[in-house]
Formats: structure tokens, sequence, C-alpha cells
């Protein structure tokens, strides 16, 4: 019995040391760790994705690894509206070690253009969830969320149609248009209107290249062929925007 | 009458004078151990004060149950604040720890740290404790009835 009283006593003693120095040393360990975030990239298009590359690093200096490391931003509207969901993952950071990645956060355009068209032509206040997650020593996990508002320039901002004149002569419809680039990618696609009376009833259609960089403004108007003899005092423009990498419409408007 | 008070001064004196030197030099052992290295080790900012007051009771707690299990060692008592021990650290982990997860908000960072696997091993180092002692308990007992029959 007193051997058995004794062994159980050393275990205990061993056991206690052992797991005060592994708190320790993955304490000092978590303290010592070095992260930071390197300069964003300016906005790439590409696939109908509009992604923003953000580098980062981490400088384990510690005794143990971290393992399953997991970034992900979620953006939100303002309405608590999924925008984008992406995540970056590193499965192992040895100890002693330097790790470099880049999180790249995407947002599909198509998407966007078809689930939050207003995003489209208003600009907003994104909300940017950020969590992340890893191991330190297989053992203890750590999570890390925080919150931060993005400004979104929309890419047709303050989109207008102006006074619709017709032209009796030319049989035309003249219809100005104006909008604003706020968004960090260079607009470059085709304008489709269509016009329709009073009645439902097609009166002509027109098309036009539209190239607008980030932060111009568009000011234009598009002569629209059209058959006068159905043209009533009030009616309608479908229009339509199609880009490489998404579409658009249609974006009904009266006049 | 005199001498005899002064012969069983002598040997109170001589009886608890190793218990309580054993008990300062385990107990500055103890302090060292969960109090000086850590609070050297990690930076002032490292915990919230929440657990840096839990950090100081549990140091209080170590340093206490020391002294006290030192001074009463030899007698059944001993054994009786080893499993109270025992069970105060086993409470108390748990109340500090939660379900093993402890979190804290700075500014608009929000951080969870998981740490149930210390905390089972925790449990588990005072469980083994627990044995350790009732075991202890039992031997100590069956050594004075044996010595109380032989007599």
């Amino acid at each position: 019995m007193r051997q058995v009283v004794r062994a159980l006593g050393w275990a205990t003693r061993i056991l206690w040391v052992a797991i005060i120095i592994f708190g320790l040393t993955v304490a000092y360990s978590a303290t010592n760790l070095q992260a930071g975030v390197g300069q964003p990239q300016p906005p790439l298009v590409s696939n109908g994705l509009m992604t923003l590359a953000l580098p980062f690093y981490i400088n384990n200096t510690g005794f143990y690894s971290i393992s399953g490391l997991n970034i992900t931003t979620e953006i939100r509207d303002h309405n608590g509206t999924s925008v984008s969901t992406s995540t970056t993952l590193v499965p192992l950071i040895p100890a002693d070690s330097f790790v470099e990645r880049t999180h790249n956060i995407s947002v599909s355009l198509p998407y966007m253009a078809q689930n939050l068209t207003y995003l489209v032509f208003e600009d907003s206040n994104l909300t940017i969830n950020v969590l992340i997650a890893m191991m330190f020593a297989h053992a203890v996990s750590l999570q890390m969320s925080a919150n931060t508002t993005l400004w979104w320039g929309a890419p047709l901002s303050n989109f207008a149609i102006g006074e619709i004149s017709a032209d009796l002569i030319a049989q035309e419809m003249i219809v100005p248009l104006n909008f604003e680039n706020h968004s960090p990618v260079y607009i470059d696609g085709t304008l489709r209107l269509e016009i329709y009376n009073g009645n439902n009833q097609h009166l002509g259609s027109g098309m036009m290249d539209v190239s607008v960089p980030p932060g111009h403004m568009y000011d234009d108007r598009l002569e629209v062929s059209v058959d006068v003899s159905k043209l009533t005092e009030k009616g309608e423009v479908h229009f339509y925007f199609e880009t490489s990498t998404f579409s658009l419409g249609p974006i009904i408007m009266s006049w | 009458m005199y001498d005899h008070e002064e012969g069983n001064g002598k040997n109170l004196v001589k009886k608890l004078l190793p218990r309580i030197l054993k008990a300062a030099f385990k107990s500055i052992i103890a302090f060292v151990l969960i109090y000086l290295i850590p609070s050297l080790l990690l930076q002032d900012d490292f915990l919230p004060a929440e657990y840096k007051l839990s950090m100081n009771i549990f140091a209080v707690i170590i340093i206490l149950f020391i002294v006290i299990v030192e001074l009463t060692s030899g007698t059944i008592f001993q054994y009786i604040f080893s499993f109270l021990r025992v069970i105060v650290l086993i409470v108390f982990f748990i109340c500090t720890l939660g379900r093993g997860s402890i979190t804290v908000t700075i500014e608009m960072l929000y951080i969870a740290v998981d740490l149930s696997i210390i905390l089972a091993m925790l449990i588990f180092v005072e469980l083994l404790g627990l044995a350790k002692t009732v075991l202890g308990a039992v031997h100590f007992l069956s050594q004075k009835n044996e010595k109380h029959f032989n007599s």
C-alpha cells in the first residue's frame, strides 16, 4: 500500500510540474507570436470575381507548432445579407518558422448583380466579420473575431436617366445617361436600352459601348430610333448593362 | 512542574519546527513555480484582470493547503485537508475555466481560448491526487490500528 501511495504521489507531482511547464510555455509562445498584415493589393477582376488580395505573415517564434490556422472573412450588407465569404487555410506552421500567405477576399459580381442589385447603384457601408482560428501545440485552440466596416463604392453610382426628348423629324428619342464609377474596377461594357410607350408597346432600342475608369463620371446621351406613330406622353425605359464579368437588367425606369 | 512544561514546550517545538521549515520550503517552491515565474515570464497585459485575480487565488489556495497539510502531517487531518484541497481545486478549476474556455473582449476584438484539454488534464491529476489521499488515509488508519492492537 505504501508503495502505491508513494507512486501516486510522485505521479501527481510529476504531472503537476509537466502541466505547469506546458501551460507556461504555451502562454509564453503565444505572447511571442508575431503576425502582421501587408499592403493590400488593388482589386483584380477575373472570371466574374473581384478579388482583394491581403498579404499577411506569421512568425512563430514559440516552442510549439500552430495547426489549422483558418482565416475567414465574411462580408455582409447593412441588412445582414451575405455578400461573400472567403477562407484561407494554413494547415501547419511549425515552431520557429516564418510563413507568408495571402488572404483573398472575393466578391462574385454576377451574384451581386443578381441578388444585391442595389449595390451596383448605391454606395454603402459593408460589414466585414473577420474570424481567425488556430490551435497551439495541438491542445489549446484560440479564436479571435472582429468586426469592421468597409465603404463600398458602387460601379454605377447615382445612375440616372435625364429628361428624354423626342426628335419627330429624325424619328429619334434622345436619352441622356449619367453615373459615376465609385468602384475600384474599370467598367467596360455595353449599355442597351429598350423604350416602351405607355401602352407597353416597343418603340425602339439602342446600344452603346461604355468605358469608365475608377473614380470617373460618365455623362452621355443615347439616340434611339423609334416609331413615332406609337409615341405616348409617358412610357418606360428598360435598361440592360453587360460586361465581360456580369450582366444587369432589365432595370425599369419611367419617363 | 515548570521543567515538565518546559519539556513539553521543547518537544512541541522539536516536533513542529521541522514541519514549519518543511512547510516554508515547500511554500516557497510553490510560490516560485506558480506565481513568480508566470508573473516574470508573461507580460502584464497578457491576462485580463479577472483571470489575474484567479491566478492569485490559485496561488493562495495551493500555498495555504501546503502549510496546513504539512503542519498536520502524521495525523488523520493531513489526509482530510489533502482531500479538501483536491475538492477545492477541482471546484476552482471548473469555476474559473467554465466549460473549458475563457473569453476576453478587447475593444472590437473578441478572443476565445479553448482550454478544455488543459482542464481535463488538471482534473485528471487532481483525481489522481484524490486516489492517493484516500489510499494514504486507509494506509494511515490501518497502521494506526495495527499499532493499537500490537500494544
